[in-house]
């Protein structure tokens, strides 16, 4: 097959140390908004805004991701198709990434939030920087009451 | 506007120093630590450091 | 007779059929994480090992990180 590498980026579950600490894929928000390419700005800003985010993602049919709306994209004019407003092809990662490594990188980088993908590319959530430095601190706090 | 005299200014990856256009990670030519995709692969437990015997 | 397995649902389905699973990598890594109910026969001792350690009746998968 082609690995244990693929199995652990398409969010299968395994067994072993690592199992049950916390990464990328189970941090991640799975409640994110969600838009797809041919849709205006101005209705899918409400809908974000209602749902009380500052952030959508924006998917095909299948939830692969094709691109993301931040703030600044979501200021853009309402009439814009999200196709014309949107980052394209941002930076994804996989959701078993511990989630230690990635809230150093989203600190270090000043990245407010990433898609969280399957190796297919599709959404499994979207991590924000807070949720993941909460989750990397809590973890830290476990291991050091652990004797 | 860039010319063809306007030096392209390289980033250098933290980790092993390769020259880059820009951070693997959040994709800014301007970041204060970048890092390269194959180092990025390595750090994010997408690839292994070393090869083993027979690959895999 | 080895078939080559590309992708990760037949793996799904020869595992939902009893196969086993067989991971060839160092044990520190096959601690971390191993695929569910995988055994861990490290690539040097798998010759030595295999026959005690597996059943020959049923199908057995082996697997390492990627296909590289």
């Amino acid at each position: 097959m082609d690995g244990k590498l693929d199995w652990l980026a398409a969010g299968l579950p395994t067994e072993g140390s690592n199992a049950q600490l916390p990464r990328a894929g189970t941090v991640a928000r799975r409640d994110v908004p969600t838009c797809r390419m041919d849709e205006l700005l101005g209705p899918v800003r409400e809908r974000v805004r209602e749902a009380g985010w500052d952030a959508c993602v924006v998917v095909n049919d299948e939830r692969v991701v094709f691109g993301l709306l931040r703030e600044a994209q979501l200021e853009r004019d309402g009439d814009e198709s999200i196709e014309r407003v949107m980052r394209p092809g941002p930076s994804t990662f996989r959701p078993h990434v511990p989630i230690a490594e990635m809230a150093a990188f989203m600190v270090t980088h000043d990245l407010p939030s990433s898609p969280i993908t399957t190796s297919d590319g599709r959404l499994v959530g979207l991590l924000r920087r807070e949720d993941a430095v909460h989750a990397a601190h809590e973890l830290h706090a476990g291991k050091e009451q652990t004797p | 506007m860039r010319t063809n005299d306007t030096p392209c200014v390289m980033l250098v990856c933290v980790r092993c120093g390769v020259g880059i256009e820009r951070c693997a990670f959040c994709e800014r030519d301007a970041c204060p630590e970048p890092i390269c995709a194959k180092s990025l692969r390595v750090e994010l437990r997408e690839s292994m450091a070393e090869r083993h015997e027979q690959g895999g | 007779m080895p078939n080559e397995i590309h992708h990760r649902r037949e793996v799904q389905a020869l595992m939902d059929r009893g196969a086993q699973i067989v991971e060839v990598l160092p044990r520190e890594q096959f601690e971390e994480d191993h695929l569910p109910g995988a055994i861990h026969l490290p690539l040097r001792k798998i010759e030595a090992e295999a026959r005690k350690a597996l059943d020959g009746d049923r199908p057995i998968v082996v697997y390492c990180w990627d296909s590289a």
